[in-house]
């Protein structure tokens, strides 16, 4: 443990946030908007160093361990690799840029709603960081309310119907979860002799088939749900829909990740045997959601709802890739996670930019806005082709590597998963013809005001990121690729299928295990 | 001619009780002598005499001592109850002072109820001998009858209080007539030396019978489905602190007595009664969250609500060991705070003579009473067991009892009735947040002081419980019973 528990900090400052904006008069909404503003950009620099103090391993950095319920094996123990490092950035960078954007936006009950906000951000932050069973099912839990009362609270018309949906939904995933580590921590007294929750040490159990399917089961169900795969995903687009713009960028820039991120933590290193028999029928439901996600978005006249299904899309991307099992499909995943993250998350906003001057989502009340809010229109065309996954933007890059890494496993699976991305050029770019381009039909779209100060600047991180991550994502996949690395070598390792040529194209595992990334065996014909 | 030998009597491990019985006599007597005024601070008087107890019974933790000849026990089991019972007798008596007042039941009667009925509730803890057992619930029981009908000009309270005392007469002939067929078994009323005698009965058909009377008598008084039919009507009837008392105390105290009964009494019938056991845990969930779900009246969804988590006690029971007994016990502390807290904030918002307890009548409570319904807010959330509350550390640790010994099903039906309370507990917050109040909503409620200081209490210790239990849960563990 270092001098300065960072991860502790960069948890737990939006919780103080949020008690202190309770102590302040809910008239004063100038204060409570600047004291959100500066825990949330007060947190995102103190996550810095998480990224530029990073070291290439696979091991956890950043360690902090307190013993918590000690008769339990529990413990406050917190640390990164290179899986939830980038997504806690993308945390801090994302609730940031989220409380500026709802700075006009909110207008009814700022204060809860900066309260929430704040902590929703550490639930989030603490589910990445979190390396005990306990202190990750309590954020993970904990998150859930935030969250229900962000869309209930402030949402559309049928925001109660989207937020209970939400709830329910999400607990029913996590309490068999619930059931399923208790049932491990149990078996891992059996087989080691002593209680423990942390999770690493459940990496490798010995656990018959049988039960490993069971659990495995389980702990997919949870995250299935939060991802969501097809066909947990009826929630996504009432949330979405529902939400308030906020919302929206939360729970598809972080929430959704929360799934894919539970695949790389539990599902993968603790059921390896289960995860391997499972790839392909997980791969169908996943190509299932990227072309009927894809499908569905197409003829949606709700922009909002049409971003919505196309998520599912994406993350059926995400979640081919990590039943890939390779290396190179892996990293596509987690950048296309992050990727997802950034484009879609502006994408949202870009939404809620429109929604903030017209009140509607409706594509038809829309068309010519071009004319009226060039600026808007260069960052909506950006953040739209990068959604796409335009060459020279981030999203590209993280789709070639999923597609390259799933030909390698199946190059049936990659050819369904292709068409998707041509799915995907059609439905945005004909909504952004149908929203943007032609004459102004609408009168009421004569008056549109362009993009203010405030509104480019936070969409500008976004945006520098969409090239940073296009043009150069060497750096962050330098970060990220010894932990995927070492996790392929843990899933493969208890793979008793032949080696066939090994897909490594990148470093040896850094853990210095011999069998390491070569008995990559795709194992799913 | 033998003299008469007095047993030894160890009155310093009664002071609990003493103290409990002093202060009640004392507000009977003040409520006789003293002015108008005086009267005033009767309802600290039993505070006081609640809080001068729990300190006794916790001064005698780790204290085991056995006395009266064998009837009465104190052992960190009963310390571990009697602390329970503290914390409800003195929380009703603080949330009572000013609803008495409102509904002209401020009597020294009504306060020296609840101590007795608490004196009532310990001596089932500490019983030792089925006679003693059945003295400490009729003790409790005939109290309860009382303050269920106190505010006497209420049709309904009188509907309560009259169905409490014909299907709890009833219940308590149950629980006799299963203690006399034991003893006609067993030939003692000793709890131990029936677990002895145990051995030699098995197939005895009068034993069994006995012990299945019993088993009806404790569900009735717990509230286990199907002997619940009293209880929805009896906690929606009762003023409203009263049900708050009878959902946690007594309720705690029947437990206390169920559990000591069958550990010490009947472990070589183990292997029959905990199917029994399973059977009424499963029902009892199942049945007290599916009709909690369709209740329009919140404090009735609370009754509701209680049976459901006496369902989740009863899996302790049903485990059957160690780890499953103080997982119960540790659960019934949670839930003492939690629903006083949630019946304390009911309290608050139902305003004079109870009238808006319907879930139209929380609409908008988030923005005319925010802290009152944050304060609910996190009961609510605790009741539903979401991290990181009472309710939550509490059905984790009974959670885990359950499955270390391998009853998965049973694991999984309580965290799918989990789920499924979510809904209605939600349904409430989402009233109080989401919905806009009606035209003719009331203004923002007033909370008095002791309402107040009853709900930060609460407040404090459901978080304190979910954040940090390591140290209560210890105690839990030391309270357990050999099974």
């Amino acid at each position: 443990m270092g001098s300065f528990s960072i991860l502790t900090f960069v948890t737990f400052i939006p919780l103080g946030g949020a008690l202190l904006i309770l102590l302040i008069d809910r008239e004063n909404q100038g204060l409570i908007r600047g004291l959100a503003l500066t825990a949330t950009i007060a947190d995102f620099i103190i996550s810095l160093p998480l990224y530029l103090g990073f070291v290439n391993t696979h091991h956890m950095q950043f360690v902090e361990k307190v013993s918590w319920l000690p008769q339990f094996g529990v413990s406050y123990y917190v640390g990164v690799d290179g899986i939830s490092m980038p997504l806690i950035m993308l945390t801090t960078l994302t609730t940031m840029i989220c409380v500026v954007s709802a700075w006009t936006a909110v207008e009814k009950r700022v204060k809860e709603f900066m309260i929430v906000l704040l902590l929703l951000e550490t639930g989030m932050i603490g589910v990445f960081c979190a390396l005990d069973f306990f202190l990750f099912y309590v954020f993970w839990e904990m998150m859930l309310i935030p969250m229900f009362l962000m869309i209930g609270v402030w949402g559309g018309q049928r925001r109660i119907y989207a937020a209970v949906k939400f709830f329910i939904y999400t607990m029913a995933g996590s309490v068999l979860m619930l059931v399923a580590i208790l049932w491990m921590y149990f078996q891992h007294k059996a087989v080691n002799g002593f209680y423990t929750m942390d999770i690493q040490a459940y990496h490798g159990l010995a656990m018959d088939p049988s039960a490993q399917a069971l659990l495995f089961l389980a702990f997919f169900v949870a995250f299935a749900i939060k991802v969501p795969m097809f066909p947990f995903h009826t929630w996504l687009p009432d949330a979405h829909v529902e939400a308030p713009t906020v919302g929206s960028v939360i729970l598809a820039g972080i929430l959704l990740k929360m799934g894919t991120y539970g695949f790389l933590r539990f599902s993968l290193p603790m059921f390896p045997q289960a995860a391997l028999n499972a790839v392909d029928w997980i791969s169908w439901l996943a190509l299932i959601g990227i072309v009927y996600g894809a499908l569905v978005a197409m003829v949606q006249e709700d922009v909002k709802k049409l971003v919505a299904y196309s998520s599912v899309s994406h993350l059926g991307f995400v979640v081919l890739a990590i039943f890939a099992l390779n290396v190179e499909a892996l990293t596509g995943g987690m950048l296309q996670m992050l990727n997802h993250g950034v484009s879609t998350g502006a994408l949202f906003l870009a939404v809620g930019v429109l929604y903030e001057r017209r009140h509607t989502r409706m594509i038809t009340e829309y068309g010519g806005v071009a004319a009226k809010m060039p600026v808007f229109t260069v960052i909506f065309m950006i953040v739209t082709l990068s959604s796409i996954g335009l060459p020279g933007l981030n999203g590209f890059v993280g789709e070639f590597l999923i597609l390259m890494g799933t030909w390698k496993s199946n190059p049936l699976y990659a050819v369904i998963a292709t068409s998707g991305v041509i799915w995907a050029a059609v439905y945005m770019l004909w909504m952004f013809q149908r929203v943007m381009f032609g004459k102004v039909t609408n009168p009421k779209n004569e008056k549109l005001k362009d993009v203010n100060w405030r509104e480019v600047t936070y969409f500008a991180p976004f945006i520098v990121l969409i090239f940073a991550l296009g043009v150069y994502p060497t750096p962050l996949i330098k970060k990220m690729e010894p932990t995927i690395a070492h996790l392929v070598s843990q899933v493969k390792k208890d793979s008793p299928a032949p080696a066939e040529a090994p897909s490594h194209t990148s470093q040896t595992p850094a853990d210095g295990d011999p069998h390491g990334g070569t008995h990559a065996s795709p194992h799913s014909h | 001619m033998t003299p008469i030998r007095i047993p030894n009597i160890a009155l310093d491990a009664i002071g609990p009780e003493i103290i409990l019985t002093i202060t009640a006599l004392l507000l009977l007597m003040i409520e006789v002598f003293a002015d108008k005024k005086g009267r005033d601070h009767m309802g600290y008087i039993a505070l006081a005499g609640a809080v001068f107890a729990g300190a006794f019974a916790l001064r005698l933790a780790g204290v085991s001592v056995t006395t009266f000849a064998g009837l009465y026990v104190v052992d960190n089991f009963s310390t571990f109850f009697k602390v329970i019972f503290m914390i409800s007798a003195g929380l009703t008596a603080l949330i009572s002072v000013k609803y008495a007042k409102d509904e002209g039941i401020d009597h020294g009667e009504y306060y020296a109820m609840i101590l007795f009925a608490t004196v009532g509730m310990c001596v089932m803890a500490s019983g030792r001998d089925l006679i003693t057992i059945f003295m400490g619930v009729e003790v409790m029981s005939i109290s309860l009858y009382v303050l269920a009908g106190m505010t006497r000009a209420r049709l309904v309270s009188n509907e309560a209080s009259m169905k409490y005392f014909i299907l709890g007469a009833l219940s308590s002939g149950f629980l006799l007539y299963g203690m006399a067929l034991v003893y006609g078994a067993a030939g003692t009323t000793q709890l131990q030396a029936i677990g002895r005698a145990a051995g030699g009965l098995t197939g005895n058909y009068m034993f069994i019978a006995g012990a299945v009377m019993m088993t009806v008598g404790f569900a009735f008084k717990v509230g286990a489905v199907p002997f619940h039919m009293w209880a929805p009507d009896v906690y929606q009837g009762s003023p409203a602190p009263v049900t708050a008392f009878m959902s946690t105390g007594p309720k705690a105290a029947a437990f206390a007595a169920f559990l000591r009964v069958f550990a010490e009494a009947f472990p070589a019938m183990k292997q029959e009664w905990w199917l029994v056991i399973w059977a009424l845990a499963v029902a009892t969930m199942t049945m007290g969250n599916i009709v909690a779900l369709v209740q329009n009246d919140v404090k009735r969804m609370l009754a509701y609500s209680s049976i459901a988590h006496a369902g989740y006690v009863l899996v302790g029971l049903a485990v059957g060991s160690p780890a499953g007994s103080s997982g119960a016990v540790f659960y019934l502390l949670a839930y003492a705070f939690m629903n006083l807290g949630a019946f304390t904030l009911l309290i608050v918002a139902a305003g004079k003579g109870e009238r808006l307890t319907t879930y139209q009548d929380f609409s908008g409570m988030g923005t005319r009473s925010p802290l009152v319904a944050l304060a609910l807010t996190i009961m609510l959330f605790s009741l539903a067991g979401i991290p990181p509350t009472a309710g939550f550390a509490g059905k984790f640790y009974l959670f885990m009892s359950a499955l270390e010994k391998g009853f998965v099903w049973l694991t999984v039906i309580a965290v799918i009735n989990s789920v499924v309370s979510v809904f209605y507990y939600l349904r409430l917050v989402i009233h109080m947040y989401m919905r806009e109040q009606d035209a003719d909503a009331p203004s923002a409620v007033t909370v008095s002081a002791p309402l107040a200081v009853a709900a930060v209490v609460a407040v404090c210790a459901v978080l304190w419980l979910g954040i940090l239990p390591s140290k209560y849960i210890e105690f839990a563990k030391a309270a357990f019973l050999p099974f």
